[in-house]
């Protein structure tokens, strides 16, 4: 009884640390339907694969929202027609390269720069090559989960063919972006949306801009909503089941404190604005590479955030994702824990 | 649908970067696994920085930082660590760095070495302890104990003479012409602020004050390489700092951090123009305008001046024409205050109690908000020094010897501050206006007994609080008990002068 009294206060702990930052991230992902036109968006982004990821990892200086925040945005990118590489690398980057975070960790390290310093360096690092290697993938849709992949052929390719959109036969409701595609003045009925040809942005009137915009926050924030609330009681479970003191006590060298460390910062699930000061707590008695590890590993990869990004990518997506942050993680923190 | 099952480009590359990427990863666990901890490739636990690294370092010095690159094994850090010789103190950890605050100041004049080898590294909450640490050492020095006082005999009298202890060199910092009255050193002890007046001036010269400063020669660096720069400097230049044109110069105090000096002027023309004044670092001078008053003292934080101002005493901002910080109606006089600036003995002249008229109470008060009276005399309070450490006071005290004459009977005495007991140490003959200076690192209690003649001064040296003559002066050091030495011990100087003052 204790045990799931203990699963449900983790559960709501984690729901509430993460529950305005995913709400901080549907407003910015709204904001970006409304007040940004894709083919403007498109061609401010650089096509070099590198350069675009690299602009994709910094753009989270831009909208500083931690792990749950990112993953609406980076979808709504994705729907915008952004390149996949340059979606996942913000993705990755935007909840430790942003202003709020690089702060925390320099108030928690302020007497190790070294740490910050890494823990940006790598993190950039990392989700640069995560993004020159999805910018390999030209079909987007190709990556997305089924149903996201039916909205973005809605949204993107209908672009070109009005004819495909006919053929498509998902459930409206499902279809936020559809919205945008209202002609000018009022609201549409979802049902003729697709059948209307879409509009510029600049086309909708003020009062129907907002109304589009809250409609849409409602509508992903219930999507994105329940997502989260299934990672976070996962989450919970999982660490209520699997105690910290078990992780932590598979640490008996260098390269087992690395992945005890990696381990704890998926279960744990710790929002990326307070994560150095949960690390701090582990600063006399892990290396400062393992730490590294939790700063880096932790706000890409959590179980919670998980769920988020099942929204989002096919499940084998994710395991690539995840797979290869958690290896370059290992690598680069390996490498600086024998050359310091 | 076709299309999306077929392998995607993601699909291939993804895999492919992933088997890479586990190759290297295999390939380096296998080869840190193989070497066992001798690779050329992985950093040792060692010793990242040490605050006190080939540092010059004094009795403001209390506590050493040590950083480690990873996470040490305490027991073993704090059984290995080896200071020699020995410096008592205490161990505190935060992550990866261990503070060491010495319980007692180290002592002045000695080269320290500090040694760490077979400390080992901790990994998580396991017991079992990880790779031995690389050995480490080094050294640090602390000042050379040196002490200043006013010369009496010969080519010395009325000029500023430095001893350095721990060389033995003896240094006249202030030139022929120059008879110096009082002085203060700057906290690190390279230079020294004094008044002074020409000796031309004669009988005038306490009107004629003038403040200098005069490099000592040494300490003028904070590392060790550097500290054995020339101590016995020809004939050192005083660099004129306040002239006496306009206004006369009285007293003159400098602040623990050297940064502010605050003197007491009279303006020649103008009695009423009297007040302190204020001089910064770049040796601007300006008046504090809100600071008419007796005795003052700059507190210890080098931020606030303690002025006795009508019957209590006022703690004034340095900032021309400000409020008060404060008022302590209850004391007359700050006497001293301990080296951190945590507490303070003052006086209170009990004026407002009948039985107690005509004595002094020596009160003990502390930023906690303690007040605690230490001893009650019908004689003098004449001067206090806490010790390094806080934990006692030495006080030059008199009291009132019963007879048809008044006179008073001068002795030096030690309170225990946990206690309130006060022992008398010492009685001196006779009451001249004796001056005392703790050592600031704790080794002893420096003293001056002064033969005066009734004949006025001649100029040539600064005359006593009563404008008498100083004809000479002997120097007396109070070493207190120790481990060697169950007893205080008292032994003559070999100089002859006065207003003895160690150099910080």
């Amino acid at each position: 009884m204790s045990q799931l009294h203990n699963a449900f206060t983790l559960f709501l702990s984690l729901l509430v640390e993460a529950m305005p930052f995913l709400l901080m991230g549907v407003v910015v992902s709204s904001s970006l339907l409304l007040l940004v036109d894709e083919r403007k968006l498109i061609t401010k982004i650089p096509s070099n694969p590198f350069l675009g990821a690299l602009v994709g990892s910094c753009v989270g200086f831009l909208f500083p929202v931690c792990e749950c925040g990112n993953v609406p945005v980076a979808r709504r990118l994705l729907l915008k027609g952004v390149s996949p590489g340059v979606a996942i690398a913000f993705l990755l980057a935007a909840p430790t390269i942003n202003p709020v975070v690089i702060w925390s960790t320099w108030v928690a390290f302020g007497d190790q720069p070294q740490i910050v310093i890494f823990r940006v360096i790598f993190s950039l690092a990392i989700a640069t090559i995560i993004g020159c290697i999805f910018s390999v993938q030209k079909n987007t849709k190709a990556l997305l989960q089924p149903n996201l992949a039916r909205r973005f052929n809605v949204l993107v390719n209908g672009r070109g063919s009005k004819a495909e959109n006919h053929q498509e036969s998902t459930p409206l409701l499902l279809q936020s972006g559809t919205f945008l595609l209202g002609t000018s003045g009022s609201p549409q009925r979802m049902e003729a949306l697709l059948t209307e040809p879409l509009s510029p942005v600049a086309a909708l009137t003020n009062s129907s801009k907002f109304q589009s915009f809250l409609d849409n926050v409602v509508l992903e924030l219930r999507e994105l909503g329940g997502m989260l609330i299934i990672g976070s009681a996962i989450a919970a479970v999982i660490q209520v089941f699997v105690p910290r003191e078990i992780v932590l006590s598979l640490s008996h060298d260098t390269i087992s404190s690395i992945i005890a460390m990696m381990l704890l910062a998926a279960i744990v699930s710790i929002c990326s604005t307070v994560d150095s000061f949960f690390a701090l707590s582990f600063a006399a008695t892990f290396t400062n590479g393992s730490l590294l590890a939790f700063l880096i590993f932790g706000p890409t990869i959590d179980i919670k955030a998980i769920g988020l990004m099942a929204s989002i990518f096919k499940p084998k997506i994710i395991i690539y994702i995840f797979m290869i942050v958690a290896q370059l993680t290992f690598l680069s923190t390996f490498i600086y824990s024998y050359l310091s | 649908m076709k299309n999306e099952q077929k392998i995607q480009p993601i699909d291939t590359v993804a895999i492919v970067l992933i088997v890479f990427l586990s190759l290297i990863i295999g390939f380096l666990i296998s080869s840190s696994n193989k070497c066992s901890g001798n690779c050329w490739f992985e950093v040792k636990p060692h010793v990242k920085e040490f605050s006190w690294q080939n540092k010059l370092i004094g009795g403001e010095n209390k506590a050493f930082l040590m950083t480690f690159n990873r996470p040490m094994d305490r027991d073993s850090v704090e059984k290995n660590l080896v200071i020699e010789p020995p410096l008592p103190g205490k161990f505190s950890w935060a992550g990866n760095k261990l503070a060491y605050t010495l319980n007692i100041p180290a002592p002045y004049g000695e080269t320290y070495r500090i040694f760490l080898q077979e400390a080992r590294q901790q990994f998580g909450t396991k017991a079992e302890l990880g790779r031995e640490i690389e050995p480490f050492f080094s050294q640090f020095k602390t000042r050379d104990r040196s002490l200043a006082y006013i010369g009496t005999k010969g080519e010395e009298r009325g000029r500023l003479i430095l001893y350095n202890w721990t060389r033995q060199i003896k240094t006249i910092l202030t030139p022929k012409n120059l008879t110096v009255f009082d002085f203060h050193s700057y906290p690190k002890g390279d230079k020294i602020l004094f008044s002074a007046a020409d000796k031309s001036a004669g009988i005038d010269s306490i009107r004629m004050l003038q403040l200098y400063t005069v490099a000592t020669g040494f300490n003028d660096t904070e590392s060790t390489e550097a500290s054995n720069v020339s101590q016995n400097q020809e004939n050192p230049e005083p660099k004129l700092i306040l002239d006496n044109k306009e206004y006369q110069n009285n007293k003159f105090d400098l602040s623990q951090d050297g940064k502010t000096i605050i003197v007491q002027r009279l303006n020649r023309k103008n009695p009423e123009d009297f007040g302190l004044w204020m001089i910064d670092e770049q040796n601007s001078i300006q008046p504090l305008k809100n600071s008419t008053g007796g005795d003052f003292l700059l507190t210890p934080d080098s931020k606030a001046l303690a002025v006795a101002q009508g019957e209590g005493i006022a703690l004034l901002p340095l900032k021309p024409e400000a409020k008060p910080l404060d008022f302590l109606p209850k004391f007359g006089r700050v006497v001293s205050f301990s080296p951190d600036g945590r507490a303070a003995a003052m006086v209170n002249y009990n004026r407002d109690n009948q039985n107690l008229k005509y004595t002094r109470s020596l009160f003990y008060v502390n930023n906690q908000g303690i007040q605690k009276e230490l001893l009650n005399v019908e004689g003098s309070i004449i001067d206090c020094q806490f010790n390094p450490t806080a934990t006692n006071l030495y006080c030059l005290l008199s009291e009132l010897k019963p007879g048809d004459e008044y006179r008073e009977q001068p002795y030096l005495a030690e309170i225990d501050l946990k206690t309130n007991k006060t022992t008398p140490l010492l009685a001196l003959p006779e009451y001249q206006d004796s001056r005392i200076s703790v050592a600031p690192d704790g080794l002893g209690v420096v003293f001056d007994q002064v033969l005066t003649s009734d004949t006025l001064s001649d100029g040539n040296i600064p005359p006593n609080d009563s404008g008498q003559s100083i004809i000479t002066s002997r120097l007396w050091l109070l070493i207190p008990p120790s481990q060697e030495n169950s007893h205080h011990q008292v032994e003559q100087l070999p100089f002859m002068g006065f207003h003895p003052q160690w150099i910080p």
